[in-house]
């Protein structure tokens, strides 16, 4: 099976992303950074100041792997084209921004993505903290990316039991859930040559949740920490 | 060119910068989002109630100012107004724990009953401007002041004053639930903010006519909303913007609270949930846009650039109310976010009493809403959120524990 990880150079999320599938015994193909075309100011800059590539970024995972990188912009055809000659089987997103209809088509099974929530029911920002403010089930889910906002057909899900005492314990716990929950995904694909079989979302099936406000987020600091945030169990 | 021109021209008659304050008011303006401190909202909440004090002792006559003008300062008392922000002086007598507000309040309220016409309405617009003409709109707004006047106070002079004026308005009605007679302009939408507080009066007096009155009204207001999109078409102020199908958020958040306040008065959950699904689409547009543009589509895109900052505050207020009523932590959630938009353009330092602590029409100040003026509704409905905020943030602390 040929897999390709999307990300960036400095992206520490590639990385991580890449740390994941690899604990369970798989490594991309190729390495696909994302580069916009840029003009020469930026350019310039990119010389007086270059991205981080040194330990814990995408680019040191790959050099130190070997494994071979590539980078074009995303939404030029050309692009995409030579992407599709490559004939890949499976996409992951890993930190490189919003992905277009026509490099989604490009692999034959899809481009699987992470999310800090359950979906269909939690979409959008900061899905993490608004679960556990409205106490529902906190967890995270490994889906397909289509052209919606985290509207793709679902590969899993799994529930967290919060044991954070604050939000930033709270991302890191969702964080390492759901990078343990893509290894997993990935893992089984490359075993069984297939994705489980995807349950597709309705239009209508979830919210759409935006920036939580500091004001906000503050009633939730205190939630956890008084640990008064119990999951409910979670809905068929 | 030219007409970026006259516009410039316009605004420079109007800024006076050499006036106090004028100078400063005007550079905060000049970003393209409000740049002021954001600071506890006690603090924000303070500035604005003094600015409101300002406007009333601005008057002779017990009235509340209608706007600090650049161009001129204080204008004239405005009833209407006056009238919505009795019961937000009451608020402030309770919430700052200071009897002077309600003092104020009954200034407020004796002016109110001079100025009433024989028939029971009121005169729309300032009253330098009109002591004669009465307005269906102007004189809903006065009722529902009056009436919680008088579940404060028990004020018989009051409750007959808002009688009087439930009475006229139900006898100008049209058959078919719309007010046009006597209407500025062009009839509207945003009438429902007319006939909410007439749906209130009928709830607190066993008024059946004016809930049948209310009812029949909302039925009007109802064939004129989009199924589609959620949008009402004639939430604006005029033909043109009917036309186009465009509404500034003022009148937007007029016709939504009527219509959600219509739909909890008269047990309606058809207009609840139209007020939900609008309020909801609005709050897309917030988070897309990081602000609320001034004015909307029936698409709920912007079709202006400014803030129009009474708006802000009215629709977080619906917000709050939605979340009450059903928990939603989101609507919460977009209404602190306006609000913080209004904050950051309140300034709290300027040397002006006009200015100080007060809320302009729009963001810039020479946007298209009240343009180089600073309203008193924008402060009532700012003081007005910011208390329904205090209610939300401790609803949800209490759903937290």
């Amino acid at each position: 099976m040929r897999i390709a990880l999307l990300t960036i150079p400095q992206s520490r999320r590639g990385a991580q992303v890449a740390g994941a599938i690899a604990a369970h015994g798989v490594t991309p193909d190729l390495v696909v950074y994302q580069q916009r075309r840029r003009g020469p100011v930026q350019r310039a800059a990119d010389i007086i100041r270059p991205a981080p590539s040194g330990p814990g970024t995408a680019a040191h995972w790959a050099r130190a792997r070997g494994v071979a990188t590539v980078a074009g912009d995303f939404d030029d055809p050309a692009f995409v084209r030579a992407m599709r000659e490559r004939g890949f089987d499976l996409f992951i997103h890993a930190g490189a921004g919003i992905l277009r209809k026509p490099l989604l088509a490009v692999p034959r099974l899809g481009t699987l993505n992470t999310h800090m929530g359950l979906l269909p029911r939690y979409r959008g920002m900061n899905v993490a903290e608004w679960a556990a403010l409205e106490g529902e089930p906190v967890g995270v889910t490994v889906h397909l990316l289509d052209s919606g906002i985290d509207t793709g057909p679902i590969i899993a899900t799994r529930e967290v039991a919060v044991a954070a005492a604050d939000v930033t314990g709270l991302r890191a716990q969702i964080d390492a859930a759901q990078l343990a929950l893509l290894g997993e995904v990935v893992g089984d694909i490359v075993r069984t040559g297939a994705l489980p079989r995807p349950r597709h979302q309705q239009a209508h099936s979830g919210r759409q949740y935006f920036r939580m406000h500091p004001d906000l987020k503050a009633v939730l600091e205190r939630r956890l920490a008084r640990a008064v945030a119990p999951t409910k169990a979670l809905a068929a | 060119v030219i007409s970026q021109t006259k516009r410039l021209l316009w605004i420079a008659q109007r800024a006076r910068p050499l006036a106090p304050g004028h100078m400063a008011y005007l550079q905060a303006h000049l970003g393209g989002l409000p740049a002021g401190p954001i600071n506890a909202d006690e603090v924000h909440l303070r500035a604005a109630a003094d600015w409101l004090a300002a406007a009333q002792d601005s008057q002779g006559d017990g009235g509340v100012s209608g706007r600090y003008r650049l161009a001129s300062g204080w204008t004239s008392s405005y009833p209407e107004t006056t009238g919505y922000i009795a019961p937000t002086m009451l608020a402030l007598a309770n919430r700052l724990g200071e009897p002077a507000w309600k003092e104020r309040a009954a200034r407020a309220v004796r002016f109110l009953l001079d100025v009433q016409l024989d028939g029971g309405a009121f005169p729309g617009g300032e009253i330098a401007e009109n002591r004669t003409e009465p307005s269906p709109f102007n004189s809903a707004q006065i009722i529902h002041g009056l009436n919680a006047w008088v579940t404060a106070t028990g004020d018989a002079q009051a409750a007959e004053a808002a009688r009087r004026a439930a009475g006229w308005l139900v006898g100008v009605q049209d058959p078919d639930g719309a007010f046009r007679k006597h209407y500025y302009w062009t009839p509207a939408a945003y009438s429902a903010h007319l006939s909410c507080w007439l749906a209130e009066h009928g709830r607190l007096n066993h008024d059946a006519a004016a809930l049948a009155a209310a009812g029949r009204h909302l039925d009007w207001v109802m064939t004129l909303r989009d199924t589609e999109t959620g949008w009402f078409d004639h939430a604006g102020f005029t033909e043109e913007e009917h036309k186009e199908r465009r509404s500034v958020t003022h009148t937007i958040a007029y016709t939504l609270w009527g219509v959600l306040l219509l739909g909890v008065l008269l047990d309606r959950p058809d207009a609840i949930a139209a007020a939900r699904d609008a309020a909801e689409r609005i709050m897309r547009r917030l988070h897309l846009s990081k602000r609320l543009p001034a004015w909307l589509d029936h698409r709920w895109k912007p079709a202006h650039a400014a803030q129009c900052l009474t708006g802000n505050a009215q629709m977080a207020l619906i917000w709050f109310k939605l979340d009450e009523l059903e928990p939603d932590a989101r609507m919460v959630n977009a209404a602190v976010v306006a609000l913080d938009q209004v904050k950051a353009a309140q300034d709290l330092d300027n040397p002006n009493p006009g200015l100080r602590g007060g809320i302009a029409g729009s963001f810039p100040v020479w946007g298209d809403y009240i343009p180089m003026a600073v309203p008193n509704w924008a402060a009532k409905y700012f003081i007005d959120a910011l208390l329904a905020k205090e209610a939300a943030l401790a609803r949800l602390e209490r759903t937290a524990a």
